[in-house]
């Protein structure tokens, strides 16, 4: 309905406006307001059809208006100001910009965050992560080194020692590759 | 605005002081501002003060909007108190939301105001209704000329029942487009939808409208 130019209407386009808006042309669509009311003094079908809505107006006009008293006004105005300081300022609720630092924690506050953890919330689980954590380093040290030649490490140790896997040089497969480590005593 | 120059007004007096300021808005008389020649602030000059914290342009602005929202309110839920406490919580979230008003032109301030009204007044409806005193009929005038003001009032009293029938959504574009006389265009904003869909409600509101006061037609000859 909006899309269209509305130079000219007819009884149908007259139908479908007062279905909608009824019969008092000050609620029509200013786009479409002109060309009906013309229509309507050259179509006797149309002005029917208008003076008809207009009864349905007319009934739906019957509901009494609320009456809005100043002092009425005056009472919600005063309670919304007086209501104002349990609700956020908006001076107060805006946002000071963070700086970046704000936003990253510092190393100490992330060992603080830890050992409140470890200690506090969870000891039992604190204990069992810092065991494993040994564990894994202690691992970690005393993995053979794939850098050394073979002949180095015969020399500096009583035995050979034969890595199955040692092809790998980043830490996640170090700790989770798992070694067939043998020891051939001489 | 710099704290220490313009202190924090206080509630009590200068409540007092800011409705005598909304007030000359309101068109009721005015003591505040003498002479009243100074020219209003628009509601995004209101707006943006409000957002610095100004209690005085909040009254300003909450003056000059409450008697529509607070008319729009009452028409939709059918009583005054809840229409006030609605129009109050409406006024607030002005208050806190200020700050995210964006003045540029395309949306006006009444139209948002009362667009929060509706969702308000919506929620409010949903809650389970406490049965007061508008529920109990009034009685009737014994008086034998308050017989043609007691058959219109009994007419009126039907329409808005037929009214208070409808769907939820018909009743709100009826209200906004008959009673507050927005254009569908408003309406379609503070409801949230397109213009066809504004206007699809008001028909199929005025087809059941009809068919609901069809008895009142026939008795009153008027439809």
């Amino acid at each position: 309905m909006a899309d269209r130019e509305w130079s000219t209407v007819d009884v149908e386009d007259i139908a479908a406006l007062t279905a909608v808006y009824g019969g008092n042309p000050a609620r029509w669509p200013a786009d479409r307001r002109a060309a009906a009311v013309r229509a309507l003094a050259a179509d006797g079908e149309a002005h029917e059809m208008v003076v008809n809505e207009a009864r349905l107006d007319a009934l739906l006009s019957l509901v009494a208006e609320p009456e809005i008293s100043t002092a009425r006004v005056d009472s919600v105005v005063a309670g919304a100001l007086a209501r104002l300081d349990a609700v956020t300022a908006p001076a107060t609720a805006k946002a000071a910009p963070r700086r970046l630092d704000t936003f990253l924690p510092s190393p100490f506050d992330v060992v603080r965050a830890a050992l409140s953890w470890l200690t506090v919330r969870a000891p039992q689980a604190g204990w069992l992560a810092g065991a494993t954590a040994a564990g894994i380093m202690v691992g970690v040290m005393t993995m053979p080194s794939t850098s050394l030649p073979l002949s180095e490490t015969v020399a500096q140790t009583a035995g050979t020692v034969e890595t199955a896997q040692a092809d790998v040089t980043d830490m996640p497969s170090l700790l989770f590759t798992s070694y067939t480590v043998e020891t051939h005593a001489r | 605005m710099d704290e220490s120059v313009q202190p924090e007004p206080r509630i009590g007096a200068a409540s007092a002081a800011d409705i005598a300021v909304s007030r000359t808005v309101s068109g009721a008389p005015s003591a505040s501002i003498p002479g009243g020649s100074l020219p209003e602030p628009g509601d995004d000059a209101l707006l943006a003060r409000i957002a610095d914290g100004d209690r005085q342009a909040f009254a300003l602005l909450a003056g000059r909007h409450a008697p529509k929202a607070m008319k729009l309110a009452q028409r939709i839920l059918g009583n005054a108190a809840d229409a006030d406490e609605v129009v109050q919580e409406a006024l607030l979230r002005v208050w806190t939301g200020a700050k995210n008003w964006i003045p540029d032109g395309r949306a006006r301030f009444s139209t948002w105001l009362h667009r929060v009204v509706v969702n308000l007044c919506v929620d409010r409806r949903r809650r389970p209704a406490f049965a007061g005193l508008e529920g109990i009929p009034e009685p009737p005038d014994p008086t034998p000329s308050a017989v043609n003001v007691m058959a219109r009032q009994q007419t009126a009293k039907l329409v808005s029942q037929a009214l208070a029938e409808l769907p939820e959504r018909q009743r709100l574009a009826v209200t906004l487009c008959y009673y507050e006389e927005r254009s569908a265009a408003d309406a379609a904003q503070i409801l949230s939808l397109s213009v066809s869909a504004v206007e699809s409600l008001l028909a199929r509101a005025r087809r059941a409208l009809r068919a609901r006061l069809s008895g009142v037609v026939q008795d009153t000859g008027e439809v």
